[in-house]
């Protein structure tokens, strides 16, 4: 067996069923295999950026991690997004690169680049493969790092000696039956049973309590748990902008989004909380703005798998390290109280108080009617994913996402050119369900070869392009920081989108007012052929409800 | 005040890159640094990296982190 059959071998061992893969001269052994494989499908994005974030997009939906591959150089470089991205949301992923051979190593020869110190920082752990023996180890060790604990990327630098090095069958099989090496650092203690029962007393002392519900509740599976214990106690939940989805948005006591872009009433009802219970958030700045009086009067419990997110931001009461699922089942267990409902009036009052107003326009278009018509033409189950900007606020907004793994979003790295990659993994791992793409006029821009992928593999999914000629985010960054002095954000001169459909062989539909909008999606949602709607906004609409704040 | 972390670390080629660069990330500079493979175990190495800051917090911080690289055996302040 080649290196390159062992490598493809093993991940169909741990279960991996696609790649998405761009070829080059350093991965022509692994291509050559994959050619000859029936088992695993080869999906050809058309940039490796596209690759990086459609494997990113596949591991959160999946938990199982996606692969990507490129060849050394340039194709590893431009993975480099994608991995960061995937590294800041904990998202399980493996990017395999090919490498020069080991005798060119370290001599600068064509497309070489010492991949594994770019990505050092951006991934949980990386390998440089140095002998064809070490391969079945690694790839099972990468895999078994990837998933473990706070799921992250894992980088596996292959050079292309090894892939076509021959390795009897035999051994191969030894290799791969043996038992991994435990490493220390991925080793998750035991549940500390008094730290939750503790949790529980402060609860008990609380009159108003408060759930911040993160990504961690929905990498776990914890969203079960999570409505259990908050319908019970009757605790309001609000969410970081990952945490959507962890808990019905169409329940009473669900607040929506807190933070920079969430709602006033939200971030009051964040400070006059007397106990917070923090799952699976690491108190992102985009949550806390500033760091000084957030949640000064409260009780902090924060329960995160990951120590490192024990006082990284918030020094909490009780820091319980453990996994989302099994604390909050725990947590379930040993509290029944029903909440008193004078904090519950308090949450309501100042729900009212704050409520968006009802609009008067009728014949343009308002970003909160778009997402609220969005919300009503799609079921439960349809997976929203975006790009980054406006845009996106307006779908965490407004959008009511009501079951985990529906919101797949880059959001700490903010990567725009998130959001087509992204849809195009979703509806490969996810063929029967819904999968709407939401990005701008400006993110679309920037990984738009990749919707040739909707044509070639036959992807009905539906994109719906905000289009405000305008980086809209950072233009309202300049409203608010720089005096409203614009520069550098304007994109008058945009390609024309529906052309743009035609030439990729796609339908393109332009909606410039609610009456067309709500056509478009009744007749395009649930079709069979990938769609592209444009919807045109007026570039003054801001996202509203911010909080500003020199750290932002 | 000098603080010193003690690491064992397994001896690969990377290992110092990635000890190195957690510091870099969390703009943290080293006093000195002394790194030796281990006698009675060559598979590890051992490293004793003094800084000058005390602050007892982020020491611990970094600790946290350094068991947060897949290579690290074990971490003690002194």
């Amino acid at each position: 067996m080649k290196g390159a059959q062992i490598l493809l071998e093993t991940l169909k061992h741990l279960g991996i069923k696609e790649i998405f893969g761009y070829p080059g001269g350093a991965v022509l052994s692994i291509f050559d295999a994959l050619r000859e494989d029936n088992d695993i499908k080869f999906i050809l994005p058309r940039h490796e950026q596209g690759a990086s974030h459609a494997a990113d997009a596949s591991g959160r939906l999946t938990g199982i991690p996606g692969v990507c591959l490129a060849t050394s150089g340039p194709g590893a470089t431009n993975l480099v997004t994608g991995i960061m991205t995937a590294y800041m949301d904990s998202s399980p992923m493996i990017a395999i690169t090919g490498q020069v051979s080991r005798s060119n190593k370290g001599k600068d020869v064509f497309q070489e680049v010492d991949i594994v110190g770019v990505t050092l920082p951006i991934t949980k752990h990386n390998y440089s493969v140095e002998s064809i023996e070490e391969l079945p180890v690694i790839l099972k060790e990468a895999f078994h790092i990837a998933t473990t604990g706070r799921p992250g990327p894992v980088l596996i630098d292959l050079p292309a000696d090894i892939q076509n090095e021959e390795m009897s069958e035999e051994r191969f099989r030894i290799l791969l039956n043996q038992k991994l090496n435990l490493f220390p650092s991925l080793h998750i203690p035991k549940l500390d049973m008094t730290k939750v029962e503790n949790a529980v007393e402060l609860l008990k002392l609380a009159k108003r309590p408060l759930i911040i519900s993160g990504a961690g509740v929905i990498r776990s599976g914890a969203a079960d748990e999570l409505y259990e214990f908050a319908t019970k106690n009757n605790i309001p939940v609000t969410s970081s902008l990952l945490g959507l989805g962890g808990f019905p948005g169409d329940s009473n006591l669900f607040l929506g989004m807190g933070g920079v872009h969430g709602s006033i009433a939200t971030n009051i009802i964040i400070q006059e909380a007397d106990f917070v219970l923090a799952v699976g958030t690491r108190f992102d700045n985009r949550l806390t703005c500033d760091t000084e009086g957030f949640l000064d009067q409260a009780k902090v419990v924060h329960i995160d798998i990951d120590p490192a997110e024990n006082k990284k931001i918030i020094v909490a009461d009780i820091f319980i390290q453990g996994d989302a699922k099994e604390v909050l089942s725990k947590m379930s267990e040993m509290s029944s109280e029903k909440k008193e409902q004078r904090w519950l009036d308090r949450v309501d009052e100042l729900r009212g108080k704050y409520s968006p107003t009802k609009f008067s326009e009728k014949y343009s278009l308002e970003p909160r009617r778009i997402f609220e018509i969005l919300s009503q033409k799609t079921d439960e189950n349809a997976i929203i994913t975006t790009d980054v900007g406006q845009h996106q606020m307006w779908v965490a907004q407004y959008y009511k996402f009501r079951k985990p793994k529906t919101f797949i979003t880059s959001g700490g790295a903010g990567a725009m050119g998130f959001g087509i990659p992204a849809a195009i993994a979703a509806k490969i791992k996810k063929p029967d369900t819904t999968v709407i793409s939401v990005v701008g006029d400006g993110g679309f821009q920037m990984c738009v070869g990749e919707i040739i992928m909707l044509k070639q593999y036959k992807l009905p999914v539906k994109i719906l392009i905000i289009n405000n000629s305008t980086l809209g985010m950072v233009k309202q960054l300049q409203d608010t920081f720089k005096g409203g002095k614009h520069f550098g954000v304007y994109l008058d001169v945009n390609p024309d989108f529906i052309q743009i459909a035609k030439a990729y062989g796609l339908k393109g539909i332009k909606v410039t007012n609610e009456e067309e909008l709500v056509k478009a999606c009744d007749e395009n949602i649930d079709t069979d052929e990938p769609v592209i709607i444009e919807c045109v906004l007026d570039r003054k609409k801001n996202v509203y409800q911010t909080l500003v704040h020199p750290n932002i | 005040m000098k603080r010193e972390l003690l690491i064992t670390a397994k001896n690969k080629i990377s290992t110092h890159s990635r000890i190195y660069n957690l510091f870099n990330k969390k703009g943290y500079n080293l006093e000195s640094v002394v790194a030796h493979k281990c006698e009675k175990d060559p598979q590890n190495i051992k490293m004793t990296l003094a800084v000058v800051k005390s602050d007892q917090a982020l020491l611990e911080q970094i600790k946290i982190n350094l068991y947060k690289i897949i290579d690290i055996v074990n971490v003690e302040i002194i």
